[in-house]
């Protein structure tokens, strides 16, 4: 690892770090509450986002760019979208709540083990499509978090309302990852040539898409009409292959045209 | 009237359980078939680069086998997209239904055709076509494109070193002697018939360039490129500029004229050489210009890919309704008593 120069240490943005240390607390705070009383945790759930965005803004104003340059920001990036999501897309059941509220605290903390330095985003990620490719994946996982969360609160109640907010939420995935698609494919052929490559989270993209399609189907098949349970399962598996998609293809497959830092 | 068994067949194919069980299959066979080229990089799937699909077939070796299962399977949901959508379209007109929204998912699943197409064309016929050496000053010939020659290279860097941006002034000449100027950089190649011809930056920095007269004519190439001089293509195997290995800049080169054996030269700045005809060579000097170095790539299924994201827009535009909770919404209560919704 080259050196980080002076102006991008975490030492110098002192404000920044503190931001997101105490963006992490006051998600960890919103865990609390909304054990204790679902309805309250929102509210300290959003006053961690807006601190949290606070400092995501500060970063990208320091470094003149979307800050979503490294691994910290990639999880950061991701722990900020499943906040906002969580928050708009709330409902006050614990069972519901607390899974993504894990989540987010498992994206946040991993954030927080590196250092928090500034990075300077390398040339090929100067593109307009850069910016709306991730966060939007982001806001994909995080949605998909929630739809696997409605998952297992349907897997307690049986309410068929559940059901609906499973395929609601799918949809919503769906339609953004689809756009989100669309935009990395863009970058993917103004950077490298082809939108699609035989990579690993290239691949796996096209796994989420093919899944939540069909997921979607479910719903209009009637030979499974019976199975109210399949989709709350697929809803499930989803967030297994989001987390794949997400982490694992950083982990488990080497090499891969996404692995900037 | 088509036969019961024949309907069957035809209701079997367009079904939305076999749209599931395609589905299905296919997120499963592509799981596998990461894992499997990411085990198998450096050896059987070496040759599977970027979209190509040549290569799994280059040679077959069954551990591609998670690859020839899909393509029948994506054949198969192909064909029951293709039958399912016309089904369902045609009914729908033939009800009479007008309302824009209600034609949203057919967008999608055309979106889908199309984006199975782009696979297929740009993985079968698209190619990498090599790589060029633009040096300031001097037109070079761009692997299956036009003539090339870079007019200027800026560079802004950040305090680091690393590029912030690069813009290279590029001059392009077809074969009519028409010149156009763009701007080449990252994220920023020199691209026709939507993307299908791709001219990308590889990398910017110097290069030594070779200036060679015979007689009036001039021409200047970098190693490993070549220029035409008195009919003649002189290919540059080597350039050393003056005062690195002694005190005349020296260069390397194959003259290679139609129907003759390719002629090799050692020239050395200020002396003459004589072509195979007889006719005097002289290397005029090598000088280190600002260069760029161009990747060439065809990608015929990028046009394709592009239709099917304006398609799917457009589908997803429609959809737009559904997005919104249904009302009135069966929110679940609160398991602490509190109403729900969102």
């Amino acid at each position: 690892m080259p050196p980080v120069p002076p102006a991008l240490q975490a030492s110098s943005h002192p404000v920044l770090s503190a931001l997101l240390w105490i963006a992490g607390g006051l998600y960890l705070l919103a865990f609390l509450v909304t054990a204790w009383r679902p309805a309250a945790g929102r509210w300290v759930l959003g006053a961690g986002a807006a601190v949290h965005l606070a400092g995501t803004v500060g970063r990208g104003l320091a470094i003149d760019f979307l800050p979503l340059t490294n691994k910290l920001e990639s999880f950061s990036g991701a722990a900020l979208a499943t906040a906002l999501v969580l928050a708009v897309v709330w409902v006050p059941v614990r069972l519901y709540l607390l899974p993504v509220q894990v989540l987010l605290l498992a994206a946040m903390g991993a954030a927080l083990r590196y250092p928090l330095h500034l990075s300077w985003p390398p040339p090929l990620m100067r593109t307009i499509w850069y910016p709306l490719h991730v966060p939007l994946s982001f806001v994909c996982y995080a949605i998909w978090a929630a739809a696997a969360a409605a998952a297992l609160a349907w897997w307690r109640d049986r309410d068929p309302a559940w059901i609906g907010r499973i395929d609601r939420l799918a949809l919503w995935g769906f339609a953004l990852w689809s756009v989100s698609m669309i935009t990395g494919g863009m970058w993917g052929v103004v950077a490298w040539g082809a939108y699609f490559m035989w990579d690993p989270k290239i691949i796996w993209s096209a796994i989420l898409w093919f899944h939540y399609a069909t997921l979607l189907h479910v719903r209009l098949t009637p030979s499974v009409q019976g199975k109210v349970w399949l989709r709350p399962a697929l809803a499930g598996l989803g967030l297994l292959l989001v987390l794949v998609a997400y982490v694992g293809t950083s982990f488990l497959f080497g090499r891969s045209s996404h692995a900037f830092s | 009237m088509p036969s019961p068994e024949r309907r069957d067949w035809g209701a079997l194919l367009r079904s939305q359980g076999l749209g599931l069980v395609c589905g299905f299959a296919t997120v499963l066979l592509l799981a596998v078939g990461s894992f499997v080229l990411a085990a198998t990089r450096d050896g059987a799937s070496r040759a599977i680069g970027m979209d190509d699909l040549r290569g799994f077939f280059a040679p077959p070796s069954w551990t591609h086998l998670w690859f020839y299962l899909l393509v029948p399977v994506l054949g198969l949901y192909g064909l029951n997209t293709t039958l399912a959508t016309w089904h369902s379209v045609s009914r729908k007109i033939r009800a009479g239904v007008t309302a824009p929204a209600r034609y949203a998912p057919a967008l999608l699943h055309v979106s889908f055709l199309l984006a199975m197409l782009a696979h297929g064309v740009g993985g079968l016929w698209g190619a990498e076509r090599g790589e060029a050496v633009l040096p300031e000053g001097s037109w070079q010939r761009l692997p299956g494109g036009p003539e090339a020659r870079l007019r200027s290279l800026a560079v802004d860097r950040l305090p680091g070193g690393m590029p912030r941006e690069v813009r290279a002034a590029v001059e392009l000449r077809d074969g009519a002697g028409r010149v156009e100027e763009v701007l080449v950089g990252y994220n920023q190649p020199i691209s026709s018939g939507l993307g299908a011809e791709l001219h990308l930056l590889g990398d910017m920095g110097q290069a030594p360039v070779a200036e060679l007269s015979l007689g009036g004519e001039r021409c200047a190439a970098v190693p490993g490129a070549a220029c035409t001089l008195g009919g003649a293509e002189v290919r540059i195997a080597s350039a050393v500029e003056a005062g690195r290995m002694g005190q005349q800049a020296m260069a390397q080169v194959q003259v290679v004229r139609a129907g003759a054996a390719a002629q090799p030269l050692w020239l050395i700045e200020g002396r003459e050489a004589a072509l195979a005809d007889g006719r005097p060579v002289r290397l005029e000097g090598v000088v280190v210009r600002p260069a760029i170095l161009v990747r060439s790539r065809s990608a015929p299924g990028n046009p394709w890919a592009f239709f099917s994201a304006l398609v799917i827009l457009g589908g997803v535009a429609l959809l737009w309704r559904r997005f919104l909770p249904r009302a009135p919404a069966p929110a679940p209560e609160g398991d602490d008593g509190a109403p729900g919704g969102s």
